[in-house]
């Protein structure tokens, strides 16, 4: 699991929605506080099932929340 | 630290310490012994306390460790926790292969001497590839992410 091509701005849309904690969002999505953690760094690419998980939680398409970039 | 991590820790520690008794004394009693022909009471002893040990210092720790952890953070294993897992037990497994294939030459090179060491051989095949496997597992969770 190293650095990925796909980005996130799942820090920023927590911040958005009353300063969600990582644990919370893991909590929502049914993944631990260090897997959100290491999504957000780039670190682990989540599954389709979570990211679209991810993405409702903030009520956005899956595109504004993950970006591929090459 | 996580759930997963602090029992890969348990585990590791566990296994590292009850080889790091066990392996040196039965190599001992090798090196020592007339014609490296150990007493087999006392290897059968030896290994019988080295088992109990272990499992008694596992279901100890792990019993403790679920209990004095609150039960938001005993949630099951997530996908990347499971995919962690995953590949340090194939990594483990190579080892455990390699460790394998050589003690089957020995067998072959060697039939009917050495057999006690022979065993141990895969005793210590199987502890170095279950110390690799929480190794793995470990450093995933501490140093990728």
């Amino acid at each position: 699991m190293t650095d990925v091509g796909i980005t996130n701005n799942i820090r920023e849309l927590r911040a958005a929605n009353g300063d969600m904690t990582q644990q919370e969002l893991g909590k929502l999505v049914g993944v631990t506080r260090q897997t959100v953690n290491a999504i957000e760094a780039n670190k682990y690419s989540p599954s389709l099932e979570v990211a679209f998980k991810i993405a409702k939680v903030f009520g956005k398409p899956l595109e504004e929340v993950f970006q591929y970039k090459k | 630290m996580p759930f997963r991590e602090k029992r890969a820790w348990i585990s590791f520690a566990v296994i590292g310490l009850v080889s790091a008794v066990y392996f040196p004394m039965m190599l001992t009693a090798y090196i020592t012994s007339e014609n490296f022909q150990p007493s087999f009471a006392y290897l059968s002893e030896l290994a019988l306390v080295a088992i109990v040990a272990f499992i008694i210092l596992e279901i100890l720790l792990h019993v403790g460790l679920y209990f004095f952890t609150p039960p938001d953070e005993r949630m099951p294993k997530d996908e990347r926790e499971r995919l962690i897992e995953a590949e340090a037990t194939r990594i483990a497994y190579i080892s455990f292969m390699v460790l394998a294939f050589i003690t089957a030459i020995l067998i072959v090179h060697h039939p009917g001497r050495l057999s006690w060491f022979n065993g141990n051989l895969v005793i210590f095949s199987i502890a170095l590839a279950e110390l690799i496997k929480y190794g793995m597992i470990i450093y995933q969770h501490r140093w990728s992410s």
